[in-house]
């Protein structure tokens, strides 16, 4: 597991979009949708901007880095 | 050129390749395969540009290179642990002919071709080497989410 959390599944409910719709509006697999959603992968700085901008939101709101204590 | 067809040509290539490797063994002209291989690896690469959607998304990049990074690492240490020992067994006997054995010899005994034997330990390391990559490409995928079910 990385260290990053998102909310990408809570914004995904919202707008009411499936794994498969995302990933083809972002130009990704749904594998890595569920991926990122799962926290075992950190998606490229790209991916999260894209992936903001979708929502109309910011990097910061949509993933949360928590540092190792 | 759909993806289903580059696959089939793949395959198709492979076991081509395989035959010549047989035909350069029996006609014994090693370039042959040689030649045979550095065409199969252009007509690789010239396919593949010309197909959409062959080259997966990022995390599928991440889970390739990872992969080959692996792969190379532990192919260079099998390679080292079974070829260096096999160059010291070569420089010990330049003509690849065995030392008479010191023990008793058995009355119906296998004659054993050194070179030949050197020839199957290599391909032995090549197959050893490939499914080490599939071990670390199936390791990497789940590492990476993608053998995970989908909650919808």
């Amino acid at each position: 597991m990385t260290r990053m959390k998102n909310k990408i599944k809570v914004y995904r409910a919202m707008h009411d979009l499936t794994q498969d719709n995302l990933a083809q509006a972002l130009g990704v697999t749904r594998q890595t949708i569920l991926a990122i959603e799962k926290g075992k992968y950190d998606p490229s700085l790209e991916l999260a901007f894209k992936m903001a901008r979708y929502f109309n939101t910011t990097v910061e709101e949509l993933f949360v880095y928590e540092p190792q204590e | 050129m759909k993806k289903n067809t580059f696959y089939l040509l793949c395959g198709a290539a492979a076991i081509l390749l395989v035959l010549l490797f047989y035909l350069s063994v029996e006609l014994k002209l090693p370039w042959l395969i040689f030649f045979g291989i550095v065409a199969a690896v252009v007509a690789y690469i010239i396919c593949r540009k010309k197909i959409a959607g062959i080259s997966g998304d990022e995390r599928e990049m991440l889970i390739d290179m990872k992969t080959a990074s692996a792969t190379l690492k532990a192919a260079a240490v099998v390679y080292l642990a079974v070829n260096i020992p096999l160059a010291v067994y070569a420089f010990s006997f330049p003509q690849m002919i065995l030392p008479p054995p010191h023990f008793p010899v058995p009355p119906v005994s296998i004659p054993l071709v050194s070179l030949g034997s050197v020839a199957l330990i290599e391909l032995v390391l090549l197959a050893a080497v490939l499914f080490i990559y599939v071990g670390f490409h199936v390791y990497y995928a789940k590492k990476y989410g993608g053998d995970d079910e989908d909650e919808e």
